[in-house]
């Protein structure tokens, strides 16, 4: 089987300037005015957030990605969702991708649940003829029936996520790239929320899914990639890099007490 | 803890997709310069029309005068300069009422200037859209424009009234009438996407767009007529698109006189400031979720 993934040699570079950065043109013009050598030849320190990150997803896997906070996870999931590009490499995709980076992205609070359904559904990628046959079924999903014509500024904050949430497990694409989004949510709703992701893995989806509950990784994921300082250190069966990820904690964990 | 999934339990979905598509469906991967968005803003046609929907619903909810808020803006100039200036503007060789004069140049004025105000900051505004979802960004700035254009078709309806009452002047000119629709269209567009782009990197721009769009009422004939302004700068005017645009269309539809060159030059420089805007739009845009 040919894998729906192909991530090769991606690389992230971001120019990160010691100096102030001009935010107006005033300040740049300025700049150049009072030191134009220095203008000339300013110094970005290059900050690599990904290195030669290399891995394939096979279709209707459950692929996880761990690493620490800072080590780039967020931003492969940003190249991934093509929001911001590669410094350099190539992924391929053979599938749609649909990402939940965020809940409630492009929620209005003037508009209704209905709306806002309508809306958020086709900012996150899906047709309008798709939303409305879905449309009862993230209502139900969510359990705002009650107050589905009431503008979302009124609901409560359970109410707003379980929605949003609940919008972003109908979505229609071969892949999806979900960021930390089971930490939200009572346990009853996280309960729910489990329950539909395995009928999307069942479904066959393929499914990419970032986060820091080992718990969560280890219940659902096939395989695993091990990402620390933007790159892989380990790339596997789930509790053999789960392994890997619990010694490096323990080791940085040693480290840290011992300063 | 179980382990969740069996391989061997592949639904046949899956195997569908992974048979069918044997080119990827999406390369990524840093791109060089090209126009591949104009091609992909038509593919996302339907989420532009959901932000248009969007800019409307909002915009006219908890208002008491709704919609005719669209109306009232240019009605209410025309009305207060045909007190002030009607007696003023001449217009010779034409038989067009003042009324008709000022009110053609303001709605499209009107539009120009809303869409402009509007588009500049939507990237900006929209930041948190930008940042987590992908799209082709100039969907955000096309739906400014085309929910300005649903207020223009509301004042052409009060035009088409007042036409009624001061006679049309069918000729062969009305087939500039669509020329000038789309010049507009292309101009305001082009115009919206410079600042917007420049907005993500330059706040200035907040700082510079009344200044601008003052600039530019100024120097095109809204409340006066080309023909005041003397012959030795008139072709200074003639660097702003909007001339040409205003005077085609009260020649299209009255009796008022154009000068044909000016309006094929003003055809080439809408060309031009487009490809222009758009040029500098598409060097930007890859790193508005950076900067933004």
């Amino acid at each position: 089987m040919q894998p729906i993934i192909k991530a090769k040699n991606i690389s992230k570079c971001f120019y990160v300037s010691h100096e102030i950065e001009p935010d107006t043109l005033k300040e740049f013009l300025t700049n150049i005015l009072y030191s134009p050598i220095k203008f000339v030849n300013k110094k970005y320190e290059e900050f690599w957030s990904l290195k030669d990150i290399c891995f394939e997803v096979m279709p209707g896997e459950v692929f996880g990605i761990i690493g620490p906070n800072g080590s780039g996870k967020s931003t492969l999931l940003k190249i991934l969702s093509r929001i911001i590009e590669p410094t350099s490499g190539k992924i391929e995709l053979y599938g749609s991708v649909s990402s939940l980076l965020e809940v409630g992205t492009g929620f209005h609070p003037d508009l209704t649940g209905r709306e806002n359904i309508f809306l958020n559904g086709a900012i996150l990628g899906m047709s309008k003829k798709e939303i409305a046959e879905s449309f009862d079924a993230i209502v139900d999903f969510a359990g705002v029936e009650k107050f589905i014509d009431t503008p979302i500024k009124h609901y409560s904050s359970g109410m707003f996520v379980r929605l949003a949430f609940s919008i972003g497990v109908h979505l229609r694409a071969e892949i999806l790239i979900l960021d930390e989004v089971l930490a939200v949510g009572d346990e009853l709703f996280q309960k729910k929320f489990a329950e539909k992701l395995k009928d999307l893995i069942k479904e066959g989806r393929t499914i990419l899914l970032v986060s820091h509950s080992q718990e969560i990784i280890a219940h659902f994921c096939h395989r695993v990639m091990l990402v620390i300082k933007g790159q892989v250190k380990a790339l596997g069966e789930t509790q053999e890099v789960l392994k890997i990820y619990q010694d490096f904690c323990l080791k940085e964990n040693l480290i840290n007490t011992a300063k | 803890m179980f382990n969740y999934v069996e391989s061997s339990k592949v639904a046949d979905f899956t195997k569908k997709i992974s048979l069918a598509n044997k080119k990827p469906l999406i390369i990524i991967e840093p791109k060089g310069f090209s126009f591949n968005s104009l091609k992909e803003l038509w593919l996302y046609r339907e989420l532009c029309y959901f932000f248009v929907w969007r800019d409307l619903v909002v915009r006219y909810r908890q208002t008491f005068l709704g919609v005719l808020w669209a109306l009232l803006q240019p009605f209410l100039t025309m009305l207060i300069l045909n007190i002030t200036l009607g007696n003023i503007v001449n217009l010779p060789g034409s038989k067009i009422s003042p009324t008709i004069f000022f009110y053609t140049g303001l709605i499209f004025w009107t539009f120009f200037s809303n869409s402009v105000n509007n588009a500049s900051h939507s990237l900006v505004n929209e930041r948190a859209l930008i940042t987590k979802v992908y799209f082709p960004r100039a969907t955000l700035i096309n739906a400014k424009v085309l929910a300005n254009l649903v207020d223009l078709a509301f004042s052409l309806v009060i035009l088409f009234f007042i036409g009624l009452f001061s006679k049309f002047f069918i000729s062969w000119k009305l087939f500039l009438l669509p020329v000038v629709f789309f010049l507009l269209m292309c101009f305001t567009f082009s115009i919206s996407i410079l600042l917007a782009s420049l907005n993500v990197i330059y706040r200035d721009v907040r700082f510079a767009l009344p200044f601008i769009i003052q600039a530019l009422f100024f120097t095109t004939p809204v409340i006066f007529p080309i023909n005041m302004v003397s012959e030795k700068y008139r072709w200074l005017l003639m660097l702003n698109p909007l001339v040409g645009i205003i005077e085609g269309f009260r020649a299209s539809l009255f009796d008022y006189t154009i000068n044909l060159s000016l309006f094929f030059y003003t055809i080439i420089s809408t060309i031009v400031v487009f490809f222009f805007c758009f040029a500098v739009f598409v060097k930007l845009e890859k790193i508005f979720a950076e900067r933004v």
